[in-house]
């Protein structure tokens, strides 16, 4: 599992360096992403634009690590595919995270 | 306008048999990826199809081979002018009471309530036209229909 890290003055932006976060490599995405938010500024935007797809295994992991960063650091999404933002959608979890067209539009927010 | 005939003769027949593991799934979902889409299957409704063949994959791997070390899932996917028709059968533990667990609807609960699974059979029921679960001996079946929205050459 990438994940690559830039320290931006106000957030922390981790993109995703994957084609896919599944039952066979969700475990792995949390403990990496736990530990690339140890100390996280009050906000990490996860870039996820290169994952083609994401399955509910994978989807909890991103579930479980926005609770885990709470309440101090709020995760928020970006660059969602199309499949990507139909899970969230379907599932509601669009209800629950801030979700950026881009990363870029996330720093404007 | 031609009739619908029960025994629709399938434009592609693709039968897999694959050790219940998850990176023998990633790998089954890989090339189906790619015979569904040089089939002309368009990309919305192959990832769709390969989104619930993950849950119900995933779900054969985590519980009905849950406590045992070897099993093996068999699929045969049937790709029909409206629809791809799935056959999934394994030997693992049956599901709960012989029945398909019904689907919980998750509102927008509180941050630390946030369940963390159990999107799985939301997201199957959401886009399955068809879902049926039978226990036959010591096997489970499932069929599974998932609709074509685009493209099918009539």
């Amino acid at each position: 599992m990438k994940l690559e890290t830039t320290a931006h003055s106000d957030a922390l932006l981790i993109k995703v360096v994957e084609d896919r976060i599944d039952a066979a490599s969700c475990i792995q995405f949390k403990d990496e992403m736990q530990a690339a938010t140890v100390n996280a500024p009050a906000r990490v935007i996860l870039d996820m634009g290169q994952v083609k797809f994401l399955d509910s295994s994978g989807l909890g992991a991103v579930v479980a690590v926005m609770k885990a960063c709470a309440p101090d650091t709020r995760l928020e999404l970006a660059s969602l595919t199309p499949i990507v933002a139909k899970v969230f959608r379907l599932t509601r979890m669009d209800e629950v995270f801030a979700i950026h067209a881009s990363a870029a539009l996330a720093f404007t927010a | 306008m031609v009739p619908k005939t029960p025994m629709e003769i399938p434009d592609l027949v693709l039968d897999f048999i694959i050790p219940a593991t998850n990176l023998a799934v990633r790998r089954l979902l890989h090339g189906l990826h790619l015979s569904l889409l040089s089939n002309g299957v368009a990309q919305p409704d192959v990832e769709h199809t390969e989104l619930v063949l993950a849950e119900v994959l995933n779900n054969i791997v985590e519980h009905a081979y849950a406590d045992r070390q070897r099993g093996s899932i068999t699929m045969s996917a049937h790709l029909l002018q409206h629809a791809l028709a799935v056959e999934l059968t394994d030997n693992g533990a049956p599901m709960p009471k012989n029945h398909l667990p019904v689907g919980e609807h998750i509102s927008k609960p509180a941050i630390y309530d946030l369940p963390e699974g159990g999107f799985g059979l939301q997201m199957i029921r959401a886009l399955t036209e068809k879902l049926d679960y039978e226990r036959d001996g010591e096997h489970n079946r499932l069929t599974i229909q998932i609709p074509r929205t685009q493209g099918a050459m009539c």
